[in-house]
């Protein structure tokens, strides 16, 4: 099994540095146990998957396996967007995707966002504009916001609730969210600053 | 003032009860019903428990304490048992526990259930026929309240009088339910749950594994929202019956669709509601009469049914009343909590009245609304007398003052018009709609209930040297922002920062329940209350300690105040750090909040039943695409009463939410039986708003403060939830021209013949476009 | 080649994977394709479907090929909807592609996926239908071509895999339009796709959600070839009124029919059907229904409203500005 067709028109080659021979070993030992086995590259990281079922969606490998709770399990369909995460640079719903078949892709979820700035801002923004209630959606939606400001950083407000119509929150009314969306935007001179109506106060 | 858990949860390292893992631990799942009714002949679990894998399986057989359990009425049991019956589809039959959740499930087939099916009661109106079967033990009412108020009939010259219907809207909190059990060397049990009311909890499982209660502990563990829908128990008994069989921890947590069979939801409603008035507008009479399906089991019925029948009239001074409500046992799903506890299902009726009755005045609906208004002092159906606060007047003016949404126009996406991009409607043949709804809400328990919060706070050094506080509260943090508000109130009273809120759990007195909008004013107050004892004590020990006389050291806070770290008697020349004062030793205090008192319903339901209200007022904007019958909210404008704001954000957070709720209960969610059995328990079927149908929403507080809470704050979550709805429907009626009677409404309501929408048309028949014989 | 005893196979070309497929059921194995897995994978979760063997067809990299011949495209069956919503050469696929699920499903949902699952109410089948799209297989009888009428309507063959659709380069405007539950993000309860070949002077018209798969309007289609002017390409209102009149007949006539959903019903889902025809029709192919006067968009509220009848499309007097006709396709000469 080589890498090198591992499938996927987006992003670069994911790093494979387990050897063949170690890898042939423990493919051996897998077998002689008829358990999948298998390598995710999540985070950055890669991982190795040993006994899991054959039918266990990448979430939960993620979950029960590999121990990245951040990824959270709320409707099993692919509906609520609780479990995005990036495959290959693509916003997915890491519960209709096959674990074993994510092999040979670089898996990132909210924890393995950090680096480019972007996602600290909107992780920011999300605390500072109060998007944040019970939290359960949050890691989700902070995949998903990032991925849309990555390609379309100047998205405007039709764009971004067409966008994030995967992700369900259901404290917020997303008012909120979409505040800190604006808020990032504005933050990184995308727009202008003020305009946004606050609450009135009639003591 | 920031959550706490905020940046846990952004960064997604917030640990919610589906996400623990303990060792050892074991994975459990239930089997449930597939029959709405049915007698269990026989159950055979042998070739299950031979299942590999599998640790421990348990049935009613296996229940050592009470079967049954309940929040107000422990009639629902813990397991539908052998010669017992089940009464609702979806009730949980059996638990297993094994090394993981695919081998509990497969055990789960392998369970024999002999079924003897009965014929289901899912007809409301039938629960209390001649020949209807009593369904339980204890019948098929579950409460009934007939308020008589004002003269018998005297009524006005001008009638509006028709009948309305509103579907079971479910919580649909994000995180389905889950908890982990935790056998303990004591014999007891240790339980980390997701619940909206910790003691609660514990007071039924204690009951149920016959144990007393300290030996079952309950600590809360992260809640991914909860809306009234963890309010009962759903998988805490199970958990700990499987525990404490298998001698192990055991977790048990539900999918998407087991979360929609699990907990009890919103009760649908039928009522028939008759409003008289003068000629010149003033309301003379209300007679209602509500049935409320409660479904199979109590859950909070009888208290919904009191909210309901209470606020049947709303938000408006009538002199004359007849307010008749029953709730039901049937075999539907059994009905409960959620955000507005039976409001929001009456004010779907009185707000429906008050347009039509503007109609027929042809008066302007926020006029008439203006004009009836409760006010305080006036007296309400019950009898009580509205005490506090209720800008109910005000907030109708100021919300229809707001500014209105510029109108539809062409937009090439499709995205702004009803339907959005796919649906791409014709902006000429889409019609505007304005739509207004003023609702108050009670807050906290009623009835004479004395749900009181307790609090204890303890100052003391950290190991830095400098004075940090924990406050411990069992308060249920699931969303609201609790824990922010606590954090806030502890560092105003005490004027330290570093504040530190121990995990709720059941090492404290109870707090009551995360509902009815309570806890920044049960909670808060006791948190308040703790914090001011310990600086009462803090401020006697230094006052005695400066060998201040008696009376100055038992009347400390006279003379001496806390600012910036610093304890400060100006009179009595004094001054000492806080962290001094805290070297002899810390200060510990506990506190209980009550809320004053209120009544029990009395003959003719008189009373004072409830402690005090917030009222809302919203108005919609939609556009309807005429020619589908789609409707696309375009913007909602609130005006609610708040009492003192604590928090601007968490404050905003809470109306924005229940304004999408209230949204989705107008236009898209509804949990649709047939024949007792639930046809959409999947987030692809049963839709709730997404970013793009809630518009942003314009915000008026207005915050005049309630005497009797701490700081004069008022729950807020709820009112919004109430309002939104029927202003939605009130806006999409004024574009479409029909009554709409049937809520939520449905694309065909708009579109089919004028009668579209009888209320008594169930929407899996979808009324006169059904399936039946037509 | 890639042999495991854990069941999951990843074949790197088209005959390797048709090589596993057969091998796994000769072997007496229950074997399961795996495009994107949107609807694969929860069905395994759920315990609805159970296999021992599952070939992720991730890697054939043949079956991620979008081409385009002198007059056909071709469309491999492993392209995402997201791949197809930015694809200039069929903009009616495209705008299918886009009003799919949401994001997450859209960049992980396969062509070869929808075909595989055959979804009553499935937008790319619905608009593959009006289409006239064939179906492309490959079994150990060797490759094979279908329409995808008759392979939706057959009993799947249990050792083919599915490895493109294939259709027509756009011949005029096309356009495709459903409803559902909310504004977003939401599975179609009706949709009606029309595809104008304005070379060849026909007009296929496809309604999803009412039939068991995605039904063709031949008396609709029929009616619009006669009443359509091919030298401008145009029609009349009323041409549209009684376009969707025949989609709402031939709505009524079906069977067998969907069940009901939670919440639709099959009358208002019929009733739907012909108001999407007439819109879908009149945005191919008249300018002045596409672009009504933006005076008109704000109507005071009605006190009562008749029973709407889906053959009123508004206003149709011509707008002061000839503006480019507001269509979801672009003619021959638009593609490239």
């Amino acid at each position: 099994m080589s890498g090198s067709e591992a499938g996927s028109n987006a992003g670069p080659e994911p790093p494979r540095p387990l050897g063949a021979e170690a890898e042939a070993e423990a493919e051996a030992a897998a077998e002689a146990g008829g358990l999948a086995l298998y390598r995710l590259n999540v985070d950055g990281f890669l991982r190795t998957v040993s006994g899991a079922w054959l039918g266990d969606s990448l979430l939960t490998v993620l979950r029960d396996r590999l121990g990245v709770t951040a990824v959270k399990d709320a409707c099993e369909q692919g509906r609520c967007g609780a479990c995005s995460v990036l495959i290959d640079g693509r916003l997915a719903a890491s519960c209709t995707v096959l674990a074993a078949d994510a092999d040979g892709t670089r898996v990132v979820t909210v924890a393995g966002l950090g680096a480019s700035g972007l996602a600290r801002a909107i992780q920011a923004r999300f605390l500072s504009e109060g998007a944040v209630q019970c939290g359960f959606c949050t890691p989700g939606f902070v995949v998903a916001v990032t991925e849309l400001l990555t390609r379309r950083p100047d998205a405007d407000d039709q764009e971004i609730r067409e966008a994030l119509a995967g992700n369900l929150c259901r404290c917020t009314g997303y008012g909120r969210i979409v505040a800190a969306i604006r808020a990032v935007q504005q933050e990184r001179g995308i727009l202008p600053i003020g305009g946004e109506d606050d609450v009135e106060w009639h003591p | 003032m920031r959550r706490p858990d905020g940046p846990a949860k952004v960064h997604g390292r917030f640990r919610y009860v589906g996400d623990l893992q303990v060792p050892g631990m074991l994975h459990a799942r239930t089997l449930r019903s597939p029959h709405p009714r049915a007698r269990i002949r026989h159950l055979d679990t042998a070739a299950a428990r031979r299942v590999p894998g599998v640790a421990v399986l348990v049935t009613a057989a296996d229940v050592p304490g009470l079967a049954t359990y309940g929040l107000i009425v422990a009639d629902q049991p813990v397991f539908g048992g052998v010669r017992g019956e089940v009464r609702y589809a979806g009730e949980p039959v059996a638990a297993v526990a094994a090394v993981d959740a695919r081998a509990a499930r497969h055990a789960l087939a392998a369970i024999e259930v002999d079924y003897e099916p009965l014929p289901p009661v899912t007809d409301p109106r039938r629960a209390l026929a001649a020949d209807t079967p009593t369904l339980h033990p204890n019948g098929n009412l579950f409460r009934e309240i007939d308020i008589r108020h004002g003269e018998d009939g005297v009524h006005g010259p001008v009638v509006v009088e028709d009948d309305y219907a509103i579907g079971m809207q479910d919580q649909a909190f994000l995180a389905p339910e889950a908890a982990v059990a935790i056998p303990a060397a004591d014999g007891g049990i240790d339980l980390l749950v997701a619940t909206q009311w910790l003691h609660s909890d514990r007071e039924q499982i204690a009951a149920c594994l016959a144990l007393p209660e300290q030996l079952v502990r309950l600590t809360l563990a992260g809640v991914g929202g909860a809306f009234g829908g963890r309010e009962d128990i759903t998988v805490q008994i199970h958990a700990a019956l499987l525990a404490r069989a298998a001698g192990a921890p055991v977790r048990i947590a539900y999918d998407r669709v087991e979360s929609f069979l699990g907990h009890p939801h919103r009760h649908p409603a039928r009522m028939r509601l008759r409003h008289t008035a003068t000629h010149d507008g003033e309301l003379v009479s209300v007679t209602a009469r509500v049935l409320l399906d409660g479904g199979a089991y109590a859950s909070s019925s009888p208290a919904v049914l009191a909210n309901a029948i209470t606020h049947a009239a709303g938000p408006y001074r009538v002199p004359h009343a007849r307010l008749h409500g029953l709730v039901v046992r049937t075999n539907n799903p059994p009905c409960g909590a959620m955000r507005g506890f039976g409001v929001p299902q009456v004010t779907i009726g009185h707000e429906a009245q008050m347009d039509r009755l503007a109609d027929a005045l042809g008066l302007d609906p926020v006029g008439l609304r203006v004009r009836n208004a409760l006010q305080p002092g006036d007296v309400l159906p019950t009898g009580q007398v509205l005490g506090g606060p209720l800008p109910a007047r005000e907030l109708i003016t100021l919300v229809a003052a707001r500014p209105l949404p510029p109108p539809a126009k062409h937009d090439p996406t499709g995205l702004s018009l009803p339907g959005g991009l796919p649906a791409m409607a014709e902006p000429s043949r889409v019609r505007r709609g304005i739509g207004y709804a003023l609702a108050y809400k009670n807050l906290l328990f009623s009835e004479g209930v004395d749900d009181a919060s307790t609090a204890r706070v303890r100052l003391a050094l950290a190991a830095d040297g400098t004075p940090h506080a924990q406050v411990h509260s069992a308060c249920a943090e699931v969303g609201q922002g609790f824990v922010t508000i606590a954090a806030q109130i502890a560092r105003t009273e005490l004027g330290i920062d570093q504040i530190e809120l121990l995990p709720a759990d059941t090492a404290v007195a109870s707090a009551g329940s995360t509902s009815a909008s309570r806890q920044t004013w049960m909670s808060g107050g006791a948190v308040r209350g703790a914090c001011a004892a310990v600086v009462d004590r803090l401020l006697a020990r230094v006052a005695r300690a400066a060998g201040l006389p008696g009376p100055v050291v038992e009347t400390a806070r006279r003379s001496l105040t806390i600012t910036g770290g610093q304890i400060v008697g100006a009179e009595v020349g004094l001054r000492m750090s806080v962290a001094d004062a805290l070297a002899m030793g810390p200060v510990e205090a506990e506190y209980t909040f009550h809320h004053r008192r209120t009544t029990a319903l009395g003959a003719a339901g008189q009373g004072d039943p409830h402690v005090a209200f917030a009222a809302a007022a919203h108005r919609a904007v939609v556009d309807v695409d005429l020619d589908l019958g789609l409707v696309r909210v375009v913007s909602m404008a609130l005006a609610q009463d708040c009492g003192t704001v604590l928090n601007p954000l968490a404050l905003r957070g809470q109306v924005e939410g229940g304004t999408a709720q209230g949204l989705g209960l107008a236009v898209m969610e509804e949990l649709v039986t047939d024949a007792g059995r639930v046809v959409n328990p999947t987030f692809h079927d049963y839709l709730i708003p997404t970013a793009a149908d809630v518009p942003d929403l314009d915000f008026v507080a207005v915050t005049e403060p309630q005497p009797d809470a701490p700081y004069g704050v008022k729950g807020v979550g709820e009112a919004p939830t109430c309002t939104a709805t029927p202003a939605i429907i009130a806006a999409i009626r004024a574009a479409v021209g029909r009554d709409l009677r049937r809520v939520p409404v449905r694309p065909h309501h708009l579109v089919g013949p004028p009668d579209a929408d009888p209320p008594d048309a169930d929407a899996a028949s979808g009324g006169p476009f059904g399936e039946g014989p037509s | 080649m890639h042999w495991s005893a854990s069941g999951m196979l990843r074949p790197s070309t088209v005959g390797e994977a048709v090589e596993m497929l057969s091998a796994a059921r000769a072997a007496g194995l229950e074997a399961a394709l795996l495009g994107g897995g949107t609807d694969l994978v929860p069905a395994l979760r759920a315990g609805q479907r159970q296999v021992q063997t599952i070939i992720g067809l991730r890697r054939v990299l043949e079956l991620r090929v979008r081409g385009a011949g002198a007059d056909r495209l071709t469309i491999g069956a492993g392209v995402t909807y997201t791949d197809l919503v930015g694809w200039s050469l069929s903009p009616g696929l495209a705008r299918a592609a886009r009003v799919v699920g949401s994001a997450q499903i859209r960049n992980t949902g396969t062509v070869g996926g929808a075909l595989g699952s055959a979804r009553p109410a499935s937008d790319l089948l619905t608009f593959l239908t009006a289409a006239d799209a064939e179906v492309l297989t490959v079994s150990p009888r060797g490759p094979r071509r279908q329409p995808l009428a008759r392979f939706l309507a057959a009993r799947p063959e249990p050792d083919a895999l599915v490895t493109a659709v294939r259709l027509a380069r756009p011949g005029g405007p096309a356009t495709y339009l459903k409803i559902g539950g909310r504004q977003a993000a939401y599975p179609a309860e009706v949709s009606c796709a029309v595809v104008v070949d304005r070379v060849r002077h026909t007009l296929a018209c496809a309604v999803g959600g009412i039939g068991r798969q995605p039904v063709r309007m031949v008396e609709a289609e029929a009616y619009a070839q006669a009443a359509v002017d091919w030298a401008t390409g145009t029609v009349s209102s009323a041409a549209a009124a009684r376009f969707a009149d025949l989609v709402t007949e031939a709505t009524q006539a079906l069977t067998p029919t969907l069940p009901v959903g939670p919440h639709g019903s099959a009358r208002y889902r019929i009733h739907a059907a012909g108001v999407l025809a007439g819109r879908a029709f009149a945005r191919c192919l008249n300018p002045a229904i596409a672009r009504p006067a933006l005076a008109a968009t704000l109507l005071p509220a009605a006190p009562h409203s008749d029973f709407l009848r889906p053959d009123t499309f508004g206003p149709d007097t011509p707008h002061a500005d000839p503006a480019t006709p507001h269509v979801d396709g672009t003619g021959p000469q638009g593609a490239r």
